[in-house]
């Protein structure tokens, strides 16, 4: 297999339709009007040489490469930064062209190092293009070196800027400003002086977050992965999903060798990526290394109790234990002593086989998921008005949006690269509005400032959708053509939220909003013309999650914002298969589809493919199975790539109900906290072993590829097979692909989805009703999936955390750019350079109040329990509420936060808890 | 992109507006009676160097640069003879004093290849050494470039430093001294076509005018007297000039 980078066009795509007909060196090619020379040569395959453009930035014309000649125009314009016009005739290759071109490039080669391993490696494009045009030396013979001609800088730990390689093209520092919006780098100096620079420091001590924009963008190899460095050029790429966050950015991974030897050389985005066309974050492009960390358990292990150690077998043996165990458990208590979990984390087809093995090995409902911990209330608030349980837009829609109402997300950290698309539509025009009790980067960032950022006091986010609902409506502002057509159960709706006790003024004692502020706010968003809502976990970790999704979902619905491009109400995900592992029948409710159990014609599908009764009744959420574990009736447990004692609610209540069990399974990629609890751990693959589906927030299947086979030996839906043959539940499957076919052969949403079809197509967003259909960017277009939108009241009931003398501030959690959930991933990368702790910020008034200065150890007490971490004192929170995020096993956040959860869905409420904050080692001072 | 006050706005140079005026008082015809051929109207010369009476010149086109050197400048101001004048500002070209009776207008400075630029005009006497002059407008570029393009960013460094070897002469065998000067010209060559604005474009002007006019300059011995300041003296007239 031969690599070969993707395909650059030098100038971005313009839009419109080709009636400019142009001649490139006799091709006639047409474009849209508008579209440069250089891109529309690239389209009639004429490769121009140039090295200041790329696709993903706009045209800058400085390397004057590109020159060309045009019929009817003087001199020897730039064909980047020239427009086509109809009737233009081009020349690409005139000698007076060769003549500049050589001597630009002697010009740089006058600069460029000699010696310069880049040019030596093969990634370097000024080496490569001095060959094409023949210029092999630099008559000059300068005086003075370069004046960039520092020291490399390799303060980051996955990139390496080494100044003597730098062309000076600023590629760099225009993907940092358009690309990803950090405006971390500048041409500082003027002239011949001028050098790139992170803003007068090194790399890491800069503005910079590590995206890798700047690295991806530099033609030369000035900023050159460390990895490639060290290894050397890639020998083929395989497409893959990166295996994070819920944008689900699609990543060409360049790899060396075959087989069992491959090694990935460095994670490229691609442009051909339809939710991250190019770009990604620190994560998913430079985050690997846990994949083959030293802790990686590589063989099935075993034990009989928890308390001794653990011995390696083989899978026969595991396997057999596993499936023994189980069947032994139900014998004796019953078939609904044991359940399973299945993970976010994993592929839809590897979900759909472990809740296929639950309900048809298993023979019952007891299947859960992560999901619940997160974004469960989003499922059931978006289905109970809308009718499905998904995002309405695709990520491109925002692109359209005029006004962004933001609530309970940071997307700058946990879902960056659509952060960075956002940002562009800000800095384009489009007017903002943060609704999140901290001060997040998008209040104010360079070029992005919200209008208006009302600091939400945690727990109260109902009271504050009422408000913004209220105002709407009692100030004429709502669409009632809309609602007319479109809805249903409006006027009781109508009156609820008329009501004064939901007026900004009553509701800003609570809300901690002032009144003026939400008002403006409300009538911002309701003047549109296109507002959209994105939110996060900042709604739906919270007693009233399902209903605050409701109170978006009657927003969007009240204004007429949905059904349209730059509209809707859209969730941004946290984990990378989170929307599909709910898709896929992970709740102990509903079958793939969100079809819920107790209807007999779903049931009866299964039923007839599996030849098994499907049992009409929910089965156990996890908070039940941990219940009746300690009750004594639950046994037996399936966890698949998930660490439940880490990251569910109150830890110790988890701990306790795992060891009352007799069997914990464990199928993960490290021993975890919960695997401290278990009998038998079934060694786990990464994501680039991985063959399937991962499905985004935006609804997007995307296909994961294995870049090699499984490191451990079988794959994980294997495994979950052959577990389920060894109980006398016969799941046979070639391939995944196999898996897929099911799916789709009993899933209506899914019906037109096959791997030959994503494979061709490269992505689709379900619903995919049949073979004819390529997806569904936007729903609920001309009516809803269930009919009419349903308005629900929403009444606001305050959660029963409450602050008290004892336990005067609210706690609320978060994530941070560098870091994935309980970190098991990242913990294991050089990441843990940027947050080597959690840290606990707090307000300059409350920290002054209580002695406590940045860097002091503070214990953090609730009704629950208390741990220790290091004190941050910020003016992000505001005063009365502290803030961590979880990312570290050490901190056990959730050993303090409380049992509360979601009333419809058990979602806990990790975002509010009462606590009290004390300087705990003052002697730990610096 | 807006306006002034959001409104319609016009970008002119201060000559321009000046002009205004006696537009308006005497309307335009009076205005495009002053010229000749298509250079319709005046235009201000910015007289200086090393002239007996420098200073600001508003003529009509059409009056020759022997004309305004010598009846408005009233010729060198150290008595010695004219041997060069650049016109056009720093990056203009410079004409010897043999072909000095070209008319002041776009079109016949244009064919006598320099230009007319914004109307300075630098008078030299017969002690210039237009090597110097040349390594000036190199010089000059690299300081004044932004950086942005490469045949102005690098070329002018470049350029500075091939006429510092020519200067210094003494060091070279012809040979050498025949490659530096056709990588001048080549340089001249990348960055009148290739530069990305007039800064760079037109550095070449100044370099291209001495070689041609002035070849003796690029082929002298090495200075006998390191320290002679006639070139100095040149630098600083062209600075004045140029404030
Ligand atoms: S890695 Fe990303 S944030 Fe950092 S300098 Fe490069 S483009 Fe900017
Ligand atoms: S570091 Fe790379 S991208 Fe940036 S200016 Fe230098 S060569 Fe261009
Ligand atoms: S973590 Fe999320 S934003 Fe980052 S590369 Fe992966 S999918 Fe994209
Ligand atoms: S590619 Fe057009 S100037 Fe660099």
């Amino acid at each position: 297999m031969s690599f070969e980078p993707e395909r650059d066009f030098g100038t971005p795509a313009v839009a419109g339709d080709p009636t400019a007909t142009v001649a490139i060196d006799g091709a006639a090619i047409a474009v849209p009007p508008g579209t440069s020379v250089l891109r529309a040569a690239a389209l009639a395959g004429v490769d121009i040489p140039r090295l200041c453009a790329t696709d993903s930035l706009a045209a800058f014309g400085s390397c004057r490469l590109c020159l060309v000649e045009i019929d009817g125009l003087p001199g020897t314009p730039a064909s980047c930064t020239t427009p086509c016009v109809d009737g233009m005739t081009v020349h690409t290759a005139t000698e007076t062209l060769a003549a500049v071109r050589s001597g630009v490039m002697e010009l740089y080669l006058s600069e460029h190092p000699i010696d310069c391993a880049g040019c030596a490696r093969g990634s370097c494009e000024l080496g490569a293009l001095a060959r094409a045009l023949g210029v092999t030396e630099s008559r000059y013979r300068p005086a003075q070196p370069a004046p960039s001609a520092e020291a490399p800088d390799e303060s980051n730990p996955y990139f390496v800027f080494d100044p003597a390689a730098c062309i000076l093209c600023s590629r760099c520092v225009r993907a940092c400003a358009e690309v990803q919006g950090t405006f971390a780098l500048t041409i500082a100096g003027r002239g011949p002086q001028s050098m790139v620079s992170a803003g007068g420091t090194d790399f890491l001590s800069s503005e910079c977050v590590s995206c890798g924009a700047c690295v991806q963008a530099c033609p030369t190899s000035a900023l050159q992965e460390t990895s490639l460095v060290e290894l050397g050029m890639p020998t083929r790429a395989v497409d893959t999903t990166c295996a994070y966050c819920g944008v689900g950015c699609s990543f060409r991974a360049e790899v060396q060798g075959e087989g069992a030897d491959t090694r990935v050389v460095r994670m490229v985005p691609s442009r051909a990526g339809r939710a991250n066309e190019g770009h990604s974050c620190v994560k998913g492009r430079f985050a690997i290394g846990y994949a083959d960390h030293p802790d990686r358990v590589m063989a099935p292990m075993v034990r009989d109790t928890i308390d001794d150690d653990w011995r390696a077998v083989s899978w026969e043996h595991a396997i057999a234990r596993v499936a023994d165990g189980f069947r032994t458990l139900q014998t004796a208590y019953g078939p609904g002593a044991i359940g399973g979990i299945s993970s976010s984390r994993c592929t839809n087809e590897e979900v759909y086989v472990v809740q296929k093995m639950v309900r048809a090995a298993f023979g019952n409902n007891n299947i859960d998921t992560c999901a619940r911990v997160c974004h469960s209330p989003t499922g059931y608030g978006l289905g109970q008005t809308f009718g499905t349980s998904a995002g309405t837009q695709d990520f491109a829609s925002v692109d359209d949006a005029d006004v962004v109402l933001l609530i309970g997300a940071n997307p700058t950290d946990a879902h960056p690269v659509f952060a960075s698309r956002l940002k562009r539509r800000l800095r384009a025009g489009a007017q903002l509005i943060v609704a999140d009790p901290r001060r997040i980067d998008l209040v104010r960032s360079p070029h992005v400032e919200a209008v208006h950022h009302l600091p939400v006091r945690p727990g109260t986010n109902v009271a504050f959708v009422n408000a913004v609902a209220h105002v709407v409506v009692t100030e004429g502002l709502a669409d009632l053509t809309f609602l007319d057509a479109r809805c249903q159960d409006v006027a009781a709706y109508l009156e609820f939220i008329a009501g004064e006790e939901h007026s900004p003024e009553a509701t800003g004692a609570v809300t901690g909003i002032p009144a003026a502020d939400l008002r403006a706010a409300a009538r911002l968003f309701a003047a549109g013309p296109r507002s959209a809502i994105y939110y996060g976990l900042g709604v739906t970790e919270h007693s009233q999650g399902s209903t605050m999704v409701m109170g978006m979902a009657n927003l969007a619905m009240i204004t007429g914002m949905i059904g349209r491009p730059g509209v809707g109400v859209n969730p941004l995900r946290g984990q990378n298969n989170v929307q599909g592992s709910c898709d896929m029948g992970s709740f102990p409710h509903e079958l793939p589809g969100y079809r819920h159990v107790s209807r007999p014609e779903v049931r009866a599908i299964y039923e007839h493919l599996w030849g098994v009764p499907i049992q009409p009744e929910p089965g156990l959420r996890i908070p039940n199975m941990l219940d009746a574990a300690l009750g004594g009736s639950f046994r037996g447990l399936y966890v698949q790539g998930e660490d439940i004692a880490q990251s569910d609610p109150n830890t110790t209540h988890v701990v306790a109900a795992l060891r009352a069990m007799d069997l914990v399974v464990v199928h993960d990629l490290f021993l975890n906290e919960t695997s401290r609890s278990a009998h038998v751990f079934l060694p786990g693959s990464s994501f680039l072993e991985k063959d399937g589906t991962f499905t985004n927030a935006e609804r997007r299947i995307n296909r994961v590829r294995p870049v090699m086979p499984s490191r451990v030996g079988k794959d994980e839906w294997q495994v979950v097979c052959e577990i389920a043959t060894a109980m006398g539940f016969a799941m046979d499957y070639a391939h995944p692909r196999e898996i897929m076919a099911e799916i789709a052969a009993t899933t209506p949403t899914f019906a037109g989805v096959s791997f030959a079809r994503l494979d061709a197509l490269g992505s689709m967003q379900w619903p995919v009703p049949d073979r004819d259909s390529t997806g569904t960017p936007i729903m609920h277009v001309d009516a809803f999936v269930r009919g009419r939108g349903r308005l629900v009241p929403t009444p606001y009931v305050p959660t029963t955390e409450r602050t008290s003398r004892r336990f005067p501030l609210l706690l609320t959690t978060g994530r941070i750019l560098s870091h994935y959930n309980v970190g098991a991933q990242t913990r294991r990368t050089p990441n843990t350079t940027w947050h080597p702790a959690d840290l606990l910020e707090i307000h300059p008034a409350d920290a002054d109040l209580r002695g406590i200065r940045s860097g002091d150890r503070v214990e953090l007490a609730s009704r629950v329990g208390a741990t220790w971490l290091l004190a941050q004192v910020s003016e992000r929170v505001p005063p009365g509420v502290v803030y961590t995020t979880f990312h570290h096993p050490e901190t056990g956040a959730n050993v303090v936060t409380t049992d509360n959860s979601d009333w419809a869905t058990q979602c806990p409420e990790y975002k509010v808890t009462a606590v009290e904050v004390t300087v705990a080692n003052a002697g730990a001072r610096r | 992109m807006r306006g002034l006050f959001d409104r319609p706005t016009v970008v002119n140079n201060v000559l321009t507006l000046a002009s205004v005026p006696a537009i308006l008082a005497d309307g335009p015809a009076a205005y495009a009676a002053h010229g000749t051929g298509r250079s319709r109207g005046t235009q201000v010369f910015q007289l200086g160097g090393n002239v007996l009476r420098g200073g600001l010149v508003e003529v009509g086109f059409g009056m020759t640069l022997r004309e305004l050197v010598e009846d408005f400048g009233g010729g060198t101001r150290s008595g010695r003879p004219v041997r060069a004048v650049q016109i056009g500002g720093p990056l203009g070209g410079y004409l010897p004093a043999d072909r000095l009776d070209v008319p002041l207008d776009y079109e016949a400075l244009a064919a006598a290849g320099a230009m007319l630029g914004h109307g300075g005009v630098v008078v030299h006497d017969d002690t210039v050494d237009l090597a110097r002059m040349a390594r000036f407008a190199m010089e000059f570029c690299a300081k004044e470039s932004c950086g942005k393009c490469t045949p102005c960013r690098i070329g002018s460094r470049r350029g500075v430093e091939i006429l510092d070897r020519v200067l210094a002469g003494d060091r070279f065998t012809d040979s050498a001294r025949d490659a530096d000067l056709l990588l001048l010209q080549d340089l001249c060559t990348t960055m009148e076509r290739g530069s990305l604005c007039a800064m760079g474009g037109l550095t070449p002007l100044p370099v291209r005018t001495a070689l041609r006019w002035f070849p003796e300059d690029f082929r002298r011995p090495p200075h006998a007297d390191p320290g002679d300041s006639a070139p100095q003296a040149h630098q600083a007239d062209h600075d004045r000039a140029r404030r």
